[in-house]
């Protein structure tokens, strides 16, 4: 396939503002393209969209920039390198600079001395821009400068054009998804809307074109998920009031806790094995081998796609930390030190996929059902706290109870006939119930420890969390505000035995309010410094209990341990009416 | 299939010049003999090396083979080339091997590369200058020139060879006159202007490192177009660089 045909189509798509047009422009060059050599098609796809392959590939970059491309057009053309700057200065198009300059070129290497001249073909442009991305390590920025160079000689003006915006990743035809579908539904006449299920299905517009291509149009019909293609992920509408949710679900819905984290969805393939997509669809299996293992392990299907949250965990607590710290695995390079520092667990929420079987028109229950099925669910890898819920009060009281634990919210969705999974939409079929308001907490509070929770795992020994008070003074009693089992350093940790032995006694202290059990009790005198993210309302917690929400109190989100005071008693704790305050005092209306 | 070559240190020379211009490539192995054509990233330089099937000491070859090779790589193990050694290579399903035999037998086997052959143009080009110059000579020459040079112009006078370089540095020029000795050979068929014409230093210091393979070394150019440089080896074959000029 000649690149000039590929050039020729870009430069009317460029012209052309009309869908209608691009859509018979797209139809004409894709048809070319099956007449001539119909295995190009998905790399025909994939240069229109501006890239080499589905950003899912985790192949690398062509990773030349702005300085390299203006050195290869210098290369190629014979014209000085600040020649080559200042015609961009006046140009401002990379691609207008490449043109320009290769029609004036003064030397162009060896292909311009050949007489029978080959004229470039698009296998060429693209096999050369591949082997360019591919070209890693010491010395491959020049090699890629070289090789570029070296492929703006074999073009003409006006393909070097089009070749150096490709590279730059410029190519702005303004050439939408939506036209690409449209285009192969005219190519292989079939409906739009089967192209349209199809790519959801399978987010990879060019292999779906290959396969219409070699399957014949019929294909798309058949589509169903396939484990190492990522599906374009269900979304879900937002509502704050729970009477409104409930309605629209039809009275009854499955309420899940919105764990912050990074969605995942995780494919098993029949090979052994997984792939972790990213909700925009990256491919994030490197910075979570944990997750991979998890899956090797608990998933007993032989080929699967499911999908869930990934979030950080406290690694000696195991208590939820803030979506942030897993931006630390992005940035690790060594990723099995990540890996101790910031665990992650895996909330699962559904299945698409399974043994064969298609489950995306099944309705939840179902799918559900098997997600359990072929879950050996353990705390680093199960399904999402949750709750059928059919009234708001409820609904309500799950909600806080999330927010609590770390959460953002809740995902309430449909149970209903009609519950598909709806890939690549965001639909009423499930609902974000986030908070509309929130209160940031930006100074420590100083609080009284009245019970403690036995650790887990590295904690095994000590405590894992203390339960923390604020001093009601009206009342003259100590209500609980927070569960803190993170900022301890090691030494702290190891000696807090020692240092609550003195207080422990056998059941709740008289003047200690808590609806929480903690494991010991502990008699209200050691007071400590604590700072959190927000206070936010909870039913879990006594703290100003009825006072800002009937039946909720206060609490402090992702509290941590800033240090012992011990020159304070329990009386001189932050009050809970100084909570209030500072709860209303940063109450301000969440944006999005 | 069976190939040895008598002088190792003759395959040591080329492949270690023809990874200065790439670092993957392609080995042709046919009745005629083994030939490695390629060109640089930026194809301004096209290397053509051949030996033919007489130059070998065996040469037992049926059909012809081609294969991937990673230059980088096999320049290491050509490294271990020891003068007296004789060298056999070896063709399998997915890797190739180098035989040195002098002190003992030393084997060393390399993964063949999946690299598309690439159709390299054929230029043909009718040149105006013959020079024939030792390799010494042609080394000294483009020493000279490296420091200042980034650019080097050919000026073929009746009877010298000017050779000027240019950089932001500054100047150097070198003449060599047809009678000092240098020049083997000069022939210059241009009857108006002396035929000019430029190249990158770059490219010129690539072929240097290729001098050792042979004694002598044939400059071919015209006015403005490529410069070709070729060294003989033995009989038959040959290490031939075609560098594009640079207009100034």
């Amino acid at each position: 396939m000649l690149f000039s045909e590929i050039v020729n189509a870009l430069e009317k798509l460029e012209s052309t503002s009309s869908r209608i047009q691009t859509v018979a422009i797209l139809t004409s060059l894709f048809k070319k393209v099956l007449d001539e050599n119909k295995d190009l098609i998905d790399k025909v796809v994939y240069f229109i969209q501006g890239k080499l392959w589905p950003d899912w590939y985790g192949y690398p970059e062509i990773g030349i920039g702005e300085k390299g491309i203006i050195k290869a057009i210098a290369l190629a053309s014979g014209l000085k390198e600040r020649e080559i700057e200042e015609l961009y200065k006046s140009l401002g198009d990379l691609g207008l600079v490449a043109e320009r300059a290769m029609s004036k070129k003064k030397a162009v290497g060896l292909a311009a001395f050949v007489k029978k001249k080959t004229p470039l073909t698009f296998e060429k442009v693209y096999n050369t821009l591949k082997r360019i991305a591919f070209m890693q390590g010491e010395g491959s920025r020049d090699l890629k400068i070289k090789a570029l160079a070296g492929l703006f000689t074999e073009a003409s003006p006006k393909e070097a054009k089009y070749i150096a915006r490709f590279v730059q990743g410029k190519l702005r035809l303004g050439v939408g998804d939506t036209s690409i579908i449209e285009a192969l539904a005219q190519l292989f006449g079939v409906p739009k809307e089967q192209v349209e299920r199809a790519y959801n299905l399978r987010a990879d517009l060019g292999a779906l074109a290959l396969l219409m291509a070699k399957e014949g149009p019929d294909v798309v019909k058949r589509v169903h998920p396939k484990p190492g293609i990522p599906l374009r992920p269900m979304l879900a509408e937002r509502l704050h009031d729970p009477v409104e949710i409930l309605k629209k679900l039809g009275g009854v819905g499955l309420a899940e806790y919105k764990y912050d984290g990074e969605r995942a969805q995780i494919h098993i393939l029949p090979d052994g094995r997984v792939i972790i997509f990213s909700r925009r669809l990256e491919n994030i299996t490197e910075p979570y081998p944990d997750v991979v293992q998890y899956a090797k392990k608990h998933v007993k299907a032989k080929e699967a796609i499911i999908e869930g949250e990934i979030v950080a965990v406290d690694p000696r607590t195991g208590e939820l930390r803030p979506f942030q710290e897993l931006m630390h695995r992005r940035r690790k390079h060594d990723i099995h030190i990540a890996m101790k520092e910031y665990p992650v667990h895996v909330r699962l929420f559904d299945l698409m996929y399974a043994d064969g079987e298609d489950y995306t028109d099944k309705p939840l229950p179902i799918r559900r059902k098997k997600l359990e099925e072929i879950l050996d669910q353990v705390e680093e890898f199960r399904i999402a706290e949750n709750k059928i819920v059919d009234n708001p009060e409820d609904l309500e009281k799950f909600f806080y109870e999330a927010i609590n634990n770390g959460c953002e919210g809740l995902v309430v969705k449909a149970i209903h006939d009609r519950s598909i999974y709806q890939a690549g939409a965001r639909g009423w079929l499930w609902i974000k119930y986030k908070r509309d308001y929130k209160s940031e907490m930006i100074e420590p509070v100083d609080l009284v420890v009245v019970g403690a929770f036995y650790g887990k795992g590295r904690r095994g020994g000590t405590y894992g969390a203390l339960l923390m008070a604020g001093y009601d003074k009206e009342r003259d009693v100590f209500m609980t505000v927070c569960k803190v089992g993170s900022g301890f350093s090691d030494e702290e940790l190891a000696k807090l035995p020692e240092l609550l032995k003195p207080y422990i006694i056998p059941k709740k202290h008289p003047r200690v309010v808590s609806q929480m059990e903690a494991d010991v009790w502990v008699q209200p005198a050691l007071v400590a410094e604590i700072i959190g993210a927000e206070i936010t309302i909870s039913p879990m917690h006594t703290c100003a209990l009825d006072k800002v929400k009937a039946g909720a109190g206060l609490a402090i989100r992702f509290p941590r341990f800033i240090r012992w005071r011990p020159d304070k008693g329990p009386e001189d704790a932050t009050t809970c009416d100084e909570i209030i305050e500072m709860y209303k005092m940063k109450l301000h209306k969440v944006e999005e | 299939m069976e190939l040895t070559f008598l002088d190792a240190r003759v395959w040591k020379y080329v492949i270690s010049a023809i990874a200065k211009v790439v670092s993957e490539t392609t080995m042709k192995i046919n009745e005629e003999g083994v030939r490695i054509r390629t060109m640089d990233e930026a194809k301004v330089v096209l290397v053509d090396f051949f030996i033919p099937a007489s130059d070998f000491e065996t040469y037992e070859v049926e059909g012809e083979i081609e294969f991937g090779l990673n230059l980088d790589d096999l320049t290491k193990v050509m490294r271990r080339a020891q003068k007296d050694d004789t060298l056999s290579i070896e063709v399998g399903e997915s890797s190739y091997s180098i035989i040195y035999k002098g002190r003992g037998i030393r084997k060393f086997t390399l993964p063949q590369l999946d690299v598309a052959s690439e159709s390299i143009p054929e230029p043909e080009l009718e040149f105006d200058v013959k020079v024939e110059l030792t390799s010494d000579a042609y080394r000294e020459l483009v020493k000279d020139l490296e420091p200042i040079a980034d650019t080097v112009t050919f000026v073929a006078e009746p009877s010298t060879l000017r050779v000027e370089a240019t950089s932001d540095l500054g100047e150097a020029e070198v003449i060599i006159p047809q009678d000092s000795g240098v020049l083997l050979d000069y022939e210059v068929k241009s009857s108006g202007e002396p035929p000019k014409s430029s190249y990158g230093v770059e490219h010129l210091a690539y072929i240097s490192t290729a001098s050792q393979v042979a004694h002598k070394a044939s400059l071919e150019f015209s006015n403005e177009m490529p410069l070709k440089v070729t060294f003989s080896i033995g009989e038959g074959g040959w290490l031939a660089y075609l560098v594009a000029p640079r207009l100034l």
